[in-house]
């Protein structure tokens, strides 16, 4: 299945140089904007890379001052609950029903008379 | 070395303004072809592949196989053609005889009696169907196998081959024997 090659030469612009440069720059002077845009954002992405890993790293620090000050506040939590029981001078059963949310029953209450006395 | 198409489109995509032009410079002609052979009309073919370029620089992050640019770019070429052709008044830009200063292409450098056989030649492709007029371009003028016009038109090999046969038989029966080449 063959044809004889038809002769199209003279359709083709480009075999001039002069064509062919006048293209490209007409599409290259049509993309300045463009490839401006595309340079601009690389870059920026490049800065953010620079900056990726020291920001990482302070991350990691602020997240470990952020538990450790967790940590630290419950603690005082605790010891301040703890403080205002013993200045009220309650029994430590009483105390700890309190702590627990507890409702007490007979036994703790008779115990908790016989501590204090 | 030459650089690949893929690594041309990764420059690009950056803003690399020597990359972007040799990816123009590679698809020039067969930008033109395509669109030619969806319009059948030179100068909007050269405003159309000039479009092309710069919708395919805008999208080029869409570009998921970079390695197969040219198909990709050539897709984009044939289907602002079809818009094209539905609403020719989006034309702009000017055509390159106009920016260089040049009269009509028929009375250019290339002769009056290159002009005319390239009148005959456009009269003659505007019988045969787009695809047709696409691989024969392809093949005659761009040289590409049919493989690669296959690939780019998303036919078969085959495909391609009896496009392009057709095309050839048609266009020796509308110009007779005289535009023939051994």
């Amino acid at each position: 299945m063959d044809e004889p090659r038809i002769d199209l030469e003279s359709l083709d612009p480009f075999a001039d140089a002069r064509y062919r440069e006048a293209v490209l720059a007409s599409v290259m002077y049509r993309a300045r904007d463009e490839l401006a845009r595309r340079r601009e954002r690389a870059r920026l992405w490049g800065v953010l890379a620079q900056w990726a890993r020291p920001a990482l790293a302070a991350a990691a620090v602020a997240a470990l001052i952020s538990l450790v000050t967790l940590e630290r506040t419950a603690s005082m939590d605790e010891i301040a609950q703890t403080g205002v029981l013993e200045e009220l001078g309650l029994p430590d059963r009483v105390a700890q029903l309190l702590i627990v949310d507890a409702t007490p029953d007979e036994s703790d209450i008779v115990l908790a008379s016989w501590e204090d006395q | 070395m030459r650089e690949t198409d893929a690594e041309l489109v990764a420059l690009a995509r950056e803003g690399d303004e020597a990359a972007f032009a040799e990816l123009v410079r590679r698809y020039m002609r067969p930008a033109y072809l395509v669109a030619l052979s969806q319009l059948g009309n030179d100068a909007d073919a050269e405003d159309v592949s000039q479009d092309a370029f710069l919708i395919a620089l805008r999208q080029l992050d869409t570009c998921r196989n970079p390695d197969r640019f040219g198909s990709w770019f050539l897709t984009i070429v044939r289907n602002r053609a079809r818009n094209f052709r539905r609403d020719r008044s989006t034309r702009e830009g000017v055509p390159i005889e106009d920016a260089l200063g040049l009269a009509a292409r028929g009375d250019t450098s290339h002769g009056a009696e290159v002009g005319e056989l390239r009148g005959r030649l456009l009269e003659a492709l505007k019988h045969l169907t787009p695809t047709q007029r696409e691989a024969l371009l392809l093949f005659d003028v761009e040289g590409l196998r049919h493989a690669e016009i296959g690939e780019r038109l998303g036919i078969s090999e085959g495909n391609a081959r009896y496009h392009v046969f057709q095309a050839r038989r048609r266009m020796r029966e509308l110009l007779g024997p005289v535009h023939e080449e051994g």
